[in-house]
């Protein structure tokens, strides 16, 4: 099959399966795609196959788009990596649920104060990073939504309702970050095709694939085919577009546009959004098969009318071919056809003008007229939002002066200060049996991070812990927010005056923190007091634990050899080392 | 042919050649196995036999040995 077939057979199939999808993109080759378009994702939840669903609205746009997918809740050292990769645009997806183990089953017992400093958490790291994230073209961030139905769901609603209105203060600060409705593509695909709680609790991976591809529709859709069209312009027909009816039949009294009746309503509604079109700048023009007179009547008389004959930038109102009138009024305000939308009821217009005049944007109004908002929503999302710094001043006023008390509250100028405010604390305790369980499952588990791979079963690890030789130490870590349980362990032996490390794992859940550096003076004071004088370590390579490769080298210690296979190995004196000091992080050690 | 058509989605998933695949190949010796591909697979092998894998099985069928007895049992029932 050759491009244009896999193109239209696989990726423009909804019933494609992903392994097809996969195989097609693997022969599309990006590179005959002149538009070139960089993302980089972030997300406290894996989001596993939203590449290939990005990469499959890409090409269907002829955009050969860049995806690169962050690592697990680390949103400073994403925006790190994806500047240094050169990422120009950014999609930030934080899971309201996962914020905290089961979030939303934990609202109801939180008490307000608990939540708002949780707000006031996320706000400050978002802030952190999006401080920094002006090197970036685009960031969009995705609202929070409701992922699971508990008895307390108007309680969870509420509380999302406040996280979300902080999303809107965050991205009101830059002019380079805007909102996408991931809750309004959850509810359009439901909650049971969008939540997948299988591998949510088992990977952290919420969202099943309908979700994701849904998702990369609207974003594509609302980076307008990732930057590859600008939108200008929207031109509406009249009847059964912004009204109900036929206005040359039913005149003006006829024709439905009361917003206390059906369908009338759905119409009304429709002019309410034209009308926040307008408010971005959109130009609004008619292009109708009527009389001018008729139409004009409507605009200025009929008493549901939201629409003026002001709010019209250009009009043609007559019996010619829509696609004459739409190369006109392309002529007439100087706009590109490629800038312009065409919203119209009629398949026939739709298809001629499709036809003709392909690189307009058609969108035809949906027979059911109650999809029409739903495909609305699609036509908003062409138009970038234009922050709340346009609007009326007194809004304007009370976000100055809220914004003003925050910053006096949480001005982090650094992410280290940022981490400083959340109180992280990492608690050591050394050769304690009851952990064991905890740390064979970690080292079975861990393989990003994990210094030499080593499994251990849960007997072994007993052994060593009764050993007195031996040196178990495990990390449970906690900040304000509450504890992360037992999430890293070093295992050692003292071998003489030799101090060697076997093993070093921790959870992806709590690295990025630093909480890997700040535990090693305690590891080592502890070997010292056992008679050890020298240390011996080592990093062993396998395919998942490259980001580790040079964590001895980070942490202070210095590389003595480094075999042809990438292992490492590390001997010193242990009153030689000079290790990073990790200020923000408390260490204790426990005494049971 | 459930043996064949098993190897097909682990090679095609995992991105290794199917005859690589014998009854040692585990998530221990897969480089490309890790826990994103782990999820990819089980979707996979549901989408080419048309089943439910269980929970308790989802997360426990890293090596080809167990891949074929969950499938198959899946198969019979």
């Amino acid at each position: 099959m050759n491009k244009d077939e896999l193109l239209n057979s696989t990726l423009k199939n909804d019933r494609a399966s992903f392994s097809e999808l996969k195989k097609a993109l693997k022969v599309i080759d990006g590179s005959e795609f002149e538009f070139g378009y960089s993302l980089g994702v972030s997300s406290n939840v894996t989001l596993n196959g939203f590449d290939v669903y990005l990469k499959k609205q890409g090409y269907i746009s002829e955009v050969n788009a860049d995806v690169q997918m962050g690592g697990y809740d680390d949103l400073q050292g994403d925006f790190d990596s994806f500047k240094s990769n050169g990422i120009q645009n950014v999609l930030v997806l934080l899971n309201f649920d996962n914020l905290l183990p089961s979030f939303e089953s934990q609202v109801e017992h939180l008490d307000d104060e608990f939540i708002y400093a949780k707000i006031m958490d996320v706000k400050s790291s978002l802030l952190v990073a999006l401080s920094g994230g002006d090197v970036f073209q685009s960031i969009t961030i995705t609202d929070f939504h409701l992922s699971f139905v508990g008895s307390n769901e108007l309680r969870v609603k509420e509380v999302l309702g406040r996280f979300n209105v902080m999303l809107r203060e965050c991205a009101d600060q830059f002019d380079n970050v805007s909102l996408l409705s991931l809750s309004a593509v959850v509810a359009d695909v439901g909650r049971y095709n969008a939540i997948d709680s299988r591998f949510y609790f088992m990977s952290k991976a919420p969202y099943k694939r309908l979700l994701l591809d849904h998702l990369a529709r609207r974003l594509t859709s609302a980076s307008r085919q990732f930057g590859a069209r600008v939108y200008k312009a929207v031109v509406f027909d009249c009847d059964n577009t912004l009204w109900g009816g036929v206005v040359g039949e039913d005149l003006l009294g006829g024709i439905a546009l009361n917003p206390y009746d059906y369908p009338g309503n759905i119409f009304w509604r429709i002019q309410q959004e034209i009308l926040s079109l307008i408010e971005r700048d959109v130009i609004i023009c008619l292009c109708s098969k009527n009389n001018p007179e008729d139409v004009l009547e409507v605009l200025e008389e009929h008493p549901h009318c939201l629409l003026s004959n002001e709010n019209i930038v250009a009009k043609k109102v007559n019996w010619s071919s829509k696609v004459d009138n739409i190369l006109a009024l392309s002529e007439e305000l100087n706009i590109g056809l490629d800038s312009m939308v065409f919203v119209d009821d009629s398949s026939f217009e739709c298809e001629s003008v499709k036809a003709r005049l392909p690189s307009v944007n058609t969108i035809q109004v949906p027979k059911n007229i109650s999809e029409y908002i739903s495909v609305f929503d699609t036509i908003k999302d062409l138009f970038p939002y234009v922050s709340s710094r346009n609007s009326d001043l007194s809004k304007t006023q009370q976000y100055k002066i809220r914004e003003l008390s925050e910053k006096q509250r949480m001005n982090f100028s650094s992410q280290e200060e940022y981490l400083e405010s959340l109180e992280i604390k990492a608690l050591l305790t050394f050769n304690e049996s009851s952990g064991k369980a905890r740390i064979s499952e970690l080292s079975q588990k861990s393989n990003q991070f994990n210094l030499t791979t080593k499994r251990y079963t849960s007997l072994e690890v007993g052994k060593l812990i009764d050993s007195s030789t031996a040196v178990v130490a495990a990390v449970d870590v906690t900040d304000k927010f509450g504890g992360c349980g037992l999430t890293g362990a070093v295992i050692g032996r003292i071998n003489g005056s030799v101090f060697s490390v076997d093993a070093f794992f921790m959870s992806c859940r709590v690295i990025a923190r630093s909480i890997e550096f700040s535990i090693w003076p305690e590891i080592l004071k502890r070997a010292v007091e056992l008679g050890a004088k020298r240390i011996h370590a080592s990093y062993y390579p396998t395919s998942k634990n490259m980001q580790v490769a040079d964590f001895y080298d980070r942490l202070g210690f210095v590389e003595v050899h480094e075999n042809s296979d990438g292992a490492r190995k590390y001997e010193q004196e242990i009153k030689q080392l000079e290790l990073i000091k990790i200020d923000w992080i408390e260490v204790e050690i426990s005494d049971c | 042919m459930t043996v064949s058509r098993i190897k097909q989605v682990m090679a095609s998933v995992l991105e290794v050649p199917e005859e690589s695949i014998n009854e040692a190949s585990s998530n221990d010796n897969i480089g490309s196995w890790d826990s994103i591909q782990h999820m990819n697979l089980v979707l996979a092998l549901e989408e080419e036999f048309d089943v439910a894998i269980l929970d308790e099985d989802a997360a426990n069928i890293t090596s080809f040995p167990l891949i074929r007895i969950v499938v198959n049992e899946l198969l019979e029932s």
